[in-house]
């Protein structure tokens, strides 16, 4: 039997079951620690970037927040947060996964607010709609799927990055690869690296449903599915646009 | 229009010849002449490898030494290819590494005879061990001691229902740990907290989070924070002996009489004593090995 | 008098920051080091797919697939598990180059998606032939988001390759190591604190590249 065929034996072999719980088990835990995350990053990010995209204010910001975010080590982030606060397990993980998670969201929101078409949101006053009103009708929904981009975007990678949990006291699925990694199995770090990698895709593959059935048909884009990540097309320094799925 | 499309032009040929530039500037790679040690990523093998070091310079053997190097299965490969020529190792880490996770016992002569053996298998030597030990250890707190009435392994067993573990995650599956101490003492613990190795522990067993620590035997914060380290009554660790292991340019016996002596000089007491220098003290392994040397009259 | 006493225990001890500038230092340079090499390296594999995807439409889909799984590895399994047949450079410059892919192709395709039709056809008119067009009228048009999909990748490298410093390719990430295996907060905030710092000195030096190399780009609408 070859490499794959070791890999997918190993994944029968610790599907479920085990000290600790098996795949299925901490599959879940992974989920729940990636979910927490983001549901925190949402709450933190989307109130200031709705408001700073409705305003048209703080282009600046909004780009340096992107930028530092990507450049922020979550490694290093994780580290400080068990220093700082002083615990194990769920705190210093979700710690670094809402850094990692606010960026693409807070970017995408406030890009995808302030590229709402002037004439567009002009008529809507003309009709006699309020700020308020402006923003519910038309900015959001608008945004919408620019903003679902920013969230699948981050969704990927807190999922991807959740590994690092299992070094600070908390399951999931980074424990198949670190411990294969210290006992030089790499079946065991590929099957565990192969079960974060489909994990992603499927929760990405799930947004995108839930994106498609919200998203009016006139708003849909041609762009495929798949794509996660926000492509930025820069028109001048302090004005970016982000383009994605 | 011409005059901006030559600029253009030409702005686009610096853009490229400096890209070039940068990738070629950047393509260090390390690696002076002489011997090459280098350490694991972990202080207390920094420390060693500096000690090695420089006892090899100071013996008039031209040395570099590359701290943090990696992980062992990385140095290993490094030592096979040439790329390392020393490094500093554990008798029984090294042997299980080599021959599978259950070979090294708790017997120094036989692991060392066994690890001679596999090295030689490998085109790779050991020198003379030292007497200096880092074993892996269970420590708890005076508290838990007094409460649960611990001194060795043994005591743990009828107890560890009531205890949390926190250990690396690979415990769980590493023989001499988890699954050992269930076949030998019958200690099943109430749960393995998966944590790194060092600070995350150490701070998990300050605040309660855990009960029983994994730690090594040299580390500082034993000694700093009055855990009670617990005796392996049943001889479930191998011997953990610091011993360096080389490859073909090391294979001397100028080398080896410098490395002996170094060995012969190191005790656990004056390893831990280095750790806490570095761990805690933050001083750098560099000076630490070079006052080591000193006081044994070996630079 | 009371004087804030800084020493170990501080967030940033001085002191170690003074006595350890040329460590500091090299581990910046191999920071830089393999985070340009493999954005250049993305764009030398990335340009090609792209033009290709954006005249051949049905290859856009399948690139775009695989690059997002690629960016979806977590890297420090993808770099354990090309140790076997690279060395540990190579292990790091290959994960850090199959990151940057995805956003790069994205952003060429969008950028020769934008070029106006007409502008092409006058081209074509003037008698262009194809690779003509590609590098006097489409490349160059597409400049901006091109240098934005490289801005990207640069940023998002800078975070990503203090990971290879669990391969022992060094970089600031031995920095954040050390900090971790001593519970010492200097290195960690230095190690962290010059990350950032450089992805922001590298999107400025990107951005200055693009305000050079398109000049007709520097007035905002």
């Amino acid at each position: 039997m070859g490499f794959l065929g070791d890999v997918f034996s190993w994944l029968g072999d610790n599907w479920s079951g085990g000290v600790g719980g098996g795949i299925d088990h901490r599959a879940f835990e992974h989920l729940q620690i990636s979910g927490l995350s983001i549901l925190i990053a949402l709450v933190i990010a989307l109130p200031p970037a709705v408001t700073l995209g409705h305003l048209r204010r703080g282009g600046a910001l909004a780009i340096n927040v992107a930028n530092i975010g990507r450049a922020l080590p979550s490694f290093a982030i994780l580290v400080l947060a068990l220093q700082i606060t002083n615990r194990i397990g769920v705190v210093p993980t979700v710690v670094a996964l809402v850094a990692l998670a606010i960026p693409p969201i807070f970017t995408n929101t406030y890009v995808g607010l302030r590229e709402v078409d002037a004439e567009i949101r002009e008529s809507a006053a003309g009709m006699g709609m309020r700020g308020t009103q402006v923003l519910a009708r038309i900015e959001l929904p608008m945004a919408f799927p620019l903003i679902m981009a920013g969230i699948r975007t981050s969704t990927v990678q807190v999922i991807a990055t959740a590994t690092l949990a299992t070094l600070v006291g908390w399951g999931g699925l980074g424990y198949y690869i670190i411990v294969g990694l210290r006992l030089n199995d790499n079946v065991q770090v590929f099957g565990g690296a192969l079960v974060v990698v489909v994990l992603a895709l499927l929760v990405d593959l799930g947004l995108a449903g839930v994106q498609r059935l919200l998203v009016p048909r006139g708003l849909r884009t041609a762009e495929p599915r798949w794509a996660v990540d926000a492509a930025i097309k820069t028109e001048e320094p302090e004005a970016e646009i982000v383009v994605a799925a | 229009m011409r005059g901006s499309r030559k600029r253009f032009k030409a702005t686009w040929l610096v853009v490229l010849a400096s890209l070039a530039l940068v990738v070629a500037a950047c393509d260090d790679d390390g690696g002076g002449g002489g011997i090459t040690v280098a350490a694991a990523n972990f202080p207390e093998s920094n420390i060693l490898a500096q000690v090695y070091g420089q006892a090899l310079e100071a013996g008039d053997v031209d040395a570099t030494v590359e701290e943090d190097f990696g992980a062992r299965p990385a140095l290993l490969d490094g030592l096979e290819s040439g790329d390392v020529d020393l490094t500093p190792e554990y008798v029984g880490a090294l042997l299980n590494e080599l021959e599978g996770p259950d070979t090294a016992t708790a017997d120094t002569q036989e692991s060392v005879d066994l690890l001679t053996a596999a090295l030689a298998d490998r085109d790779l030597m050991a020198f003379e061990p030292s007497e200096a030990q880092d074993v892996d250890a269970l420590a708890v707190t005076q508290d838990t001691a007094e409460e649960f009435g611990l001194a060795t392994y043994s005591d743990l067993a009828p107890v560890a229902d009531q205890l949390r573990l926190g250990a690396p995650p690979e415990c769980a599956e590493f023989p001499a740990c988890i699954p050992g101490l269930r076949d030998t003492y019958g200690i099943e613990f109430a749960e393995h907290v998966p944590l790194e190795a060092g600070p995350p522990i150490f701070e998990a067993l300050n605040n309660g989070d855990i009960e029983v620590a994994r730690v090594f035997s040299t580390d500082a914060a034993i000694a700093e924070n009055d855990w009670v380290v617990l005796e392996d009554d049943q001889g479930l660790n191998p011997v953990q002996n610091v011993i360096p292991v080389g490859g073909s340019e090391a294979d001397t016996s100028e080398i080896a009489e410098i490395l002996n002596e170094v060995s012969a000089a190191l005790t656990t007491e004056a390893l831990t004593e280095l750790n806490k220098r570095v761990v805690t003290d933050k001083e750098d392994p560099e000076d630490v090995a070079k006052d080591f040397l000193e006081e044994n009259d070996l630079a | 008098m009371i004087e804030a006493a800084n020493g170990p225990d501080s967030w940033i001890w001085w002191e170690w920051v003074g006595d350890h500038q040329d460590e500091i230092l090299s581990r910046l340079r191999e920071h830089i080091s393999l985070t340009v090499l493999s954005v250049a390296l993305g764009v030398l594999i990335a340009a090609p797919l792209a033009i290709a995807a954006s005249r051949r439409r049905v290859l856009y889909t399948p690139l775009l697939v695989v690059g997002s799984i690629l960016y979806t590895i977590p890297s420090l399994a993808a770099f354990v598990l090309l140790l076997p047949w690279t060395s540990r450079r190579e292990a790091a410059l290959i994960v850090l180059t199959s990151y940057t892919i995805l956003v790069l192709v994205r952003n060429i395709v969008t950028g020769l998606d934008g070029v106006p039709a007409d502008i092409k056809e006058a081209a074509q008119g003037m008698g262009y032939s194809p690779l003509r067009m590609l590098v006097r009228i489409e490349l160059p048009i597409a400049l901006p988001s091109i240098v934005a999909g490289i801005r990207i990748a640069t940023v998002t490298n800078v975070g990503l390759v203090t990971v290879a410093a669990l391969i022992g390719q060094g970089g600031l990430g031995a920095l954040i190591n050390d900090g971790l295996r001593r519970d010492f907060s200097t290195p960690l905030v230095v190690g962290a604190t010059l990350s950032v710092a450089l992805a922001v000195a590298l999107d400025f030096g990107l951005l200055g590249v693009q305000y050079l190399a398109a000049p007709w780009q520097r007035r905002s609408r």
